[in-house]
């Protein structure tokens, strides 16, 4: 490992690795990159950083690191790429502790030996434990079983004046003392560094199903997701896709995308009775217990294709009016696509477009208040990033959240001013 | 520490106040709690208050006495209590304390003694509610009117609530003795009651003629009094013994199997006469062998067995209102319902927070009428939600208390006590 | 800290001038010195009962400039003396704030006002197949700006989580006076996710005037049995093979036989006789419930149940969860004082935590009840004690202080669900080091610089000479009558 306890005396002279151009984070290239293997290190990393005033960014997989400000300059890159073990699975207790820089995909590779997973999403397959803890990142199954912060029941974090402390245990159920944890999803790393956290964990479903309906327009489908809402039935992902283009023919514009997990036996209830809920819909059920053949290519699919990913918060009945103003921003030339949990009311919209389109539709997605809330933009260019601020505004959480800042960064070196705090 | 706020007889007991374990599980069934949010008007609370002022941490001042004249003594609380505090005792001993120590303003003083000096002697309230017959139509008017805002709010509210009496009805009598019809299952004996019997002599004669009619011998001894219950509930303990004395000792001779009650707070009363005399040595037996053999007509009904007379069809939205002192109190819940339930055509419904007080109990809509009135409505509204063709509900003053409130809101409402229906439905009408 | 002084009360009564706002009498405030942990208790200088958010924020902006200590108060029935007042402090008492502010059902929330008590929020939606899922047994009169503040549980968070699984967003007031709206993450607001953070913090970040709750649709099928047994170990093993089995139920209690004892003497549920009772609920779409609860059953008598009873209807299983839930207030009828704990511990631990336990109360002379959600290890054990024999109190302080650590010590923790309050401060530091409570007291500071808000509660304060932790007893001043608390 590189030793970065280089002692009392003077910044760090010269890096112990090389950043290179794919540790570029919005055109910035780090001054230097560390690779600590304990939180003792991470801890003593931070509290270097905070005497010298130098400014760090934790990475983990790498996936998500354009989601933020652009930094103007960053002084360390923090890679738990060391951090990466499953430290322990207590099956019996349905609980798990994993560092932060473990993949999410092989830490739940892991927990399959025993039946059970730790139900985070990723649209990345480089996506660490700690990454979806700090972005709260979540995809269709948080209709179900929440974000990670909802499965979050223990954090260790390194803090940058060099301690390592701890919130929370090992136990489900727990009020003892404040919920850092909580604190620090969302947070991006600029309040601390997490070194492991403490899950709970559930059973891996017996048999899982995935039904695609898809609607020749909004109507349907929203009447469709009526019917759904007023019946009994529970899946475990509520997704609606809408794709709107130019190129994009109107009968395969709207689609819902449900998953239902459960024994096998009630499984097939479960479908036909929401068959006969979709109306006029072209329905197709994928038997996907084995393998995931829609979920991770949808999500691929919509990273992989250009454009501005924005993710906003909508009240669940007010689908229609997104769709709508969907619809405005493709009369207005824009390529749009919506992958959301209908339930929830979240999602990703994905804008593509000339600059002016995009600045356009981000703008308007902020303006109207009455049908979205906390409009962020997770993926853009410079050119976008330099004319708009991705987070928006904090609103009344903005002091606080300063103020909270200030309590536990006091020299500010955390993620470089790419926010959110 | 000073001085413990309570001295000599009748005092809250410690054992009893022990039980409550402050898990506040009362608060949402209390209607002072429901009406003001403060912790003073809580059963908790006044059961921490009987405690300090048992420790010498309270004194019986203006404050204490406050809180414990706004408590209705409707025993939601006893309901809702998982630790089985036994509230009752513990409100009348301490009313008690009250009466006996504490000096009230002269007004308040010169009501309630009028209140105590008329209400349990039944030839007394004739003579005052006499004018009520002929002020009849007036007094309708005037409840209509304005002028009645202009009244002092306490004879505002006895005038909103007085009964409506007709001469006939000022002097109707019970029978002494009534057969049964057919074999007799049962032998009772009726308490006539002191409002029931001036203002709702029908309830009485529905009483004896359903009773008579599935096979109960029914007895109305004519020596009979008032059972004690407003003035043991409002913290004449003395006069209540007095009364509840004279009654063990007329129905004693009467010799029948059940004391049957057709008003709630009059049966409440007569089923503790047992603890009301719990120190005293003479009396103990004989008010606890009174008092086991107490019911209200309801279930006197239900222990009769199958029923024996035809019930001929009333096609009614029936809305029945649970009085304080048959849910609560007494536990009776089920059989008034199951009586109604024998009259084919009745749709019966229960108003939603059938929990809660209407106000009236016992001289409560008098003494407290602001918040008498505030429970009054919110009992109204909940009972007009349901379109009610007639109101059943088992006590004379939840009738007047809901009458009243009903007519605030433009109602002019049916209201009998259940037995009345089933009366009617047993003679066709 | 200051306190409260003449000045501060004509300008207290200036912002709440209606009669019966400001509460000084000493015997109305005696009233509000506990909450339901009646052993813990302190007469505050003040209480105050605002009617609206406006009048709150006014309260706490006097009480910041005046640097006077305050404390929210609910319904009062919290166990853990959250609700605690402080000397020379003022009382926030907002049960007054007890609106229905919105309900929303096709977006499937509710907009209420911190007064509104947790079960009237699901009879509000109930008309509509819809219910408000955390369940604490207390649910009839606990408060949701309490649940808020203890981020309380309750029977159903097994399957359903907490409160802070199930609050969009506040309207809360800040110490300093701000009146602010914070999402939660559940909302995806952007940035920590302070809301997450304040649910659970227990009145010591701010004062809560409003919240929004998610509500979920009525499961279609609910499944009810109560299982009794020879013994708790058996009881505790049905539900680890249940959870082995992958079935995730609603709900899993077990009840001990003093409790049962308890129980049955207060609320009458019928239970069949036995040393232990296990309790298993199971909730979802019919299909599913019903081929899972045959497991149930199935698991529950093969581990050796004396009695299977399978709930028929709606009124059977309200007389099952009657007994599970008046389990505590119930101890009334068998002992003059209990002081019920809060101890979790990994599921599997909990035969040994159960054994050692049995062995504390051969020890203590105390008899000590146990009623617990089986299925996350949350124990409620119920140590009883007569307050009036001398010494006892302090005994029973000292035995649930040792259930605690054996709790800690089997790697779990002090409260699952009451939260620490003033009750559990002092065991922190055995579950925390001191840069872990430091960093905590940081972030406080954060929100409450002046240390104004809910002080003392949480984390374990100097203690001053004599003090001695655990029930309250009267300083001998006090007991010759020569000095007060207040």
């Amino acid at each position: 490992m590189i030793d970065r306890r280089s002692g009392p005396s003077g910044p760090p002279e010269s890096p112990d690795t090389p950043a290179t151009v794919a540790d570029t984070i919005d055109g910035v290239v780090p001054r230097a990159i560390v690779e600590p293997a304990s939180g003792e290190e991470v801890a003593a990393v931070l509290a270097e950083a905070s005497r010298t005033k130098t400014t760090v960014v934790v990475r983990g997989g790498g996936s998500k690191m354009g989601w933020g400000r652009p930094p103007s300059s960053i002084g360390v890159l923090l890679s738990t790429k060391r951090l990466d073990r499953l430290v322990a699975h207590e099956h019996h207790d349905l609980t798990a502790t994993v560092q932060a820089g473990a993949r999410i995909d092989l830490v739940n590779a892991q927990l399959a030996h025993h039946g059970q997973w730790l139900p985070i999403e990723s649209a990345f397959d480089a996506a660490t434990i700690g990454g979806a803890i700090a972005t709260n990142d979540s995809g269709p199954l948080r209709h179900r079983y929440g974000t990670p912060r909802d499965l979050l029941i223990g954090i260790r974090l390194a803090l940058p004046d060099g301690r390592l402390i701890k919130s929370g245990g090992n136990v489900v159920k727990n009020v003892a003392g404040y919920d850092l944890g909580k604190l620090i999803s969302g947070s991006f790393g600029s309040l601390a560094a997490i070194v492991s956290a403490t899950f709970k964990l559930v059973p891996l479903p017996a048999a899982s199903s995935t039904m695609t309906a898809r609607f020749d327009d909004v109507n349907g489908m929203t009447r469709a997701l009526e019917a759904l809402g007023r019946s009994q039935l529970e899946p475990a992902a509520c997704d609606v896709h809408v794709r709107l283009g130019n190129d994009v023919p109107s009968r395969e514009s709207c689609r819902l995308v449900l998953k239902f997990e459960s024994t096998p036996k009630a499984l097939n209830a479960h479908l036909e009775a929401t068959r006969a809920l979709m109306g006029g819909a072209r329905v197709e059920a994928v038997d996907d217990t084995a393998r995931d053949t829609i979920w991770r290519p949808h999500l691929r699919s919509l990273w992989a294709a250009p454009g501005v990913m924005v993710k906003a918060g909508w009240l669940p009945a007010s689908l229609g009016r997104v769709v709508a103003f969907m619809e405005e921003a493709r009369i207005e030339g824009a390529d749009v696509e919506l992958q959301g949990r209908a339930v929830v009311g979240s999602g990703l919209l994905r804008v593509d477009g000339d600059l002016a389109t995009k600045l356009r539709v981000i703008d308007r997605m902020r303006a109207r208040t009455d049908l979205f809330r906390h409009v962020v933009v997770l993926r853009a260019g410079a050119d976008v990033k330099q004319k708009v601020d991705v987070w928006g505004s904090l609103g009344d959480a903005a002091g606080v959240a300063a103020a909270v800042k200030r309590a536990l960064d006091e020299q500010g070196i955390l993620n470089a001013g790419r926010g959110p705090v | 520490m000073s001085a413990p706020a309570f001295s000599g007889a009748d005092q809250p007991s410690r054992a009893l106040i022990d039980a409550c374990v402050h898990c506040g599980f009362c608060l949402p069934s209390c209607p002072t709690y429901v009406l003001w949010g403060e912790e003073m008007d809580t059963p908790r609370g006044r059961v921490y208050l009987m405690k300090a002022g048992l420790e010498g941490r309270a004194e019986l001042n203006e404050t204490f006495v406050r809180h414990f004249d706004a408590c209705l003594g409707c025993m939601g609380c006893v309901t809702a209590c998982p630790s089985g505090v036994q509230y009752g005792p513990l409100i009348e001993k301490t009313r008690a304390q009250i009466e006996r120590q504490y000096e009230r303003p002269l007004g308040d003083r010169l009501f309630r003694s009028a209140l105590f000096a008329l209400l349990p002697y039944p030839a007394r309230l004739r003579v005052v509610m006499a004018p009520l017959v002929v002020a009849g139509p007036l007094l309708r008017a005037f409840r209509r009117g304005r002028l009645l805002r202009l009244l002092p709010r306490r004879l505002r509210s006895l005038l909103e609530v007085a009964p409506q009496p007709t001469f006939s009805s000022l002097f109707a009598r019970v029978p002494e003795q009534t057969p049964a019809s057919g074999a007799q299952r049962l032998s009772a004996a009726l308490l006539t009651g002191c409002v029931q019997r001036l203002a709702f002599p029908d309830v009485n004669r529905a009483t004896v003629d359903v009773l008579a009619a599935e096979g109960c011998s029914v007895a109305a001894p004519s020596a009979q009094g008032c059972c004690g219950a407003l003035a043991l509930h409002a913290g004449n303990i003395d006069q209540a013994r007095a009364l509840a004395r004279h009654n063990i000792e007329v129905f004693e001779r009467a010799g029948v199997d059940r004391i049957v009650v057709n008003a709630a707070g009059c049966g409440s009363s007569m089923k503790e006469y047992g603890e009301l005399f719990a120190d005293d040595p003479v009396w103990a037996a004989r008010a606890h062998a009174f008092s086991a053999r107490v019911r209200d007509v309801s279930e006197t009904l239900a222990e009769l067995g199958e029923p024996r007379a035809t019930r001929h069809p009333i096609k009614a939205r029936v809305v029945y209102h649970d009085a304080c002192h048959l849910a609560h109190a007494q536990g009776v819940r089920a059989q008034p319902r199951a009586m109604l339930a024998t009259i084919p055509g009745v749709e019966l419904l229960s108003p939603s927070e059938p929990e809660l007080c209407c106000g009236s109990a016992g001289i409560y809509n008098l003494v407290q009428p602001e918040a008498a009135a505030q429970l009054g409505e919110r009992k109204a509204r909940n009972i007009a939600a349901l379109a009610p063709d007639v109101i059943a509900t088992g006590n004379p003053g939840c009738i007047l208390q809901i009458a009243a409130a009903g007519r605030r809101l433009g109602h002019e409402w049916a209201i009998v006590h259940p037995i009345e229906l089933l009366d009617r439905s047993i003679k066709g009408h | 800290m200051k306190t409260v002084d003449d000045r501060f009360l004509a300008e207290l009564r200036g912002i709440c001038a209606r009669p019966g706002e400001v509460l000084t009498e000493p015997i109305e405030l005696l009233t509000y010195e506990c909450d339901g942990l009646p052993h813990l208790h302190q007469r505050p200088a003040v209480v105050v009962l605002p009617s609206s958010a406006e009048q709150v924020q006014a309260v706490v902006r006097l009480c910041h400039r005046h640097q006077v200590p305050f404390v929210a108060r609910g319904h009062g029935s919290g166990l853990s003396g959250g609700a605690l007042p402080i000397a020379g402090g003022v009382v926030i008492a907002l049960a007054r704030l007890n609106r229905v502010l919105e309900v929303d059902i096709p977006n499937r929330r509710v907009t209420v006002e911190p007064g509104v008590t947790n079960l009237e929020i699901t009879r509000q939606v109930a008309p509509h197949g819809f219910y408000y899922a955390p369940d604490p047994s207390s649910q009839q009169v606990c408060s949701i700006g309490g649940n808020v503040a203890e981020n309380s549980g309750g029977a159903h968070c097994l399957k359903y989580g907490f409160t802070v699984h199930h609050v969009l967003g506040v309207e809360a007031v800040l110490p300093n006076g701000d009146l602010v709206r914070l999402d939660s993450a559940i909302a995806d607001a952007p940035g920590p996710d302070l809301l997450g953070l304040l649910i659970g913090s227990e009145g010591t970040l701010a004062v809560v005037t409003k919240v929004i709750v998610k509500i979920l649709r009525r499961p279609e099928s609910v499944q009810t049995l109560l299982a009794a047994y020879d013994s708790i170990s058996a009881a505790g093993k049905a539900v680890s093979d249940i959870i082995a089995a992958g079935i995730i139920p609603a709900a899993v209690e077990i009840m001990d036989s003093l409790s049962i004892e308890a129980v049955e003497a207060a609320v009458h549920p019928n239970f069949p006789p036995a040393d232990s009772i296990l309790i298993v609920e199971l909730d979802g779409p019919t299909a599913e419930v019903r081929e899972q609860f045959e497991e149930v059953e199935r698991i529950c008598r093969h581990v050796g149940a004396t009695t299977v009873e399978v709930a028929q209807d709606e009124a059977h299983r309200a007389r099952i969860w009657k007994g599970r839930k008046g389990a505590f207030a119930s101890m009334g009828r068998v002992t003059p004082n209990y002081y019920v704990q809060d101890g979790v511990v990994p599921r599997t631990k909990l035969p040994e935590v159960l054994a050692r336990i049995r062995d504390l109360e051969a020890r203590c002379g105390l008899r000590i009840g146990n009623v617990f959600h089986a299925g996350d290890g949350n124990l409620h054990p119920l140590i009883c004690y007569d307050e009036k024999i001398p010494g006892q109190s302090d005994l029973a302080a000292k035995v649930g202080g040792e259930i605690l650590q054996y709790c800690i010590d089997a790697g779990g923790s002090i409260t699952g669900e009451h939260g620490v309050g003033a009750d559990k401060a002092e065991y922190m530091p055995r579950m925390f080091s001191d840069d872990d409570l430091d960093v905590m007291q940081l972030v406080r500071r954060a929100f409450d610089p002046q240390g104004i808000c809910n002080p003392g509660k949480v984390f374990p304060t100097p203690r001053l000479c004599g003090e001695v932790p655990g029930p309250y007893h009267a300083h001998p001043l006090e007991q010759a009558g020569l000095g007060e608390r207040f």
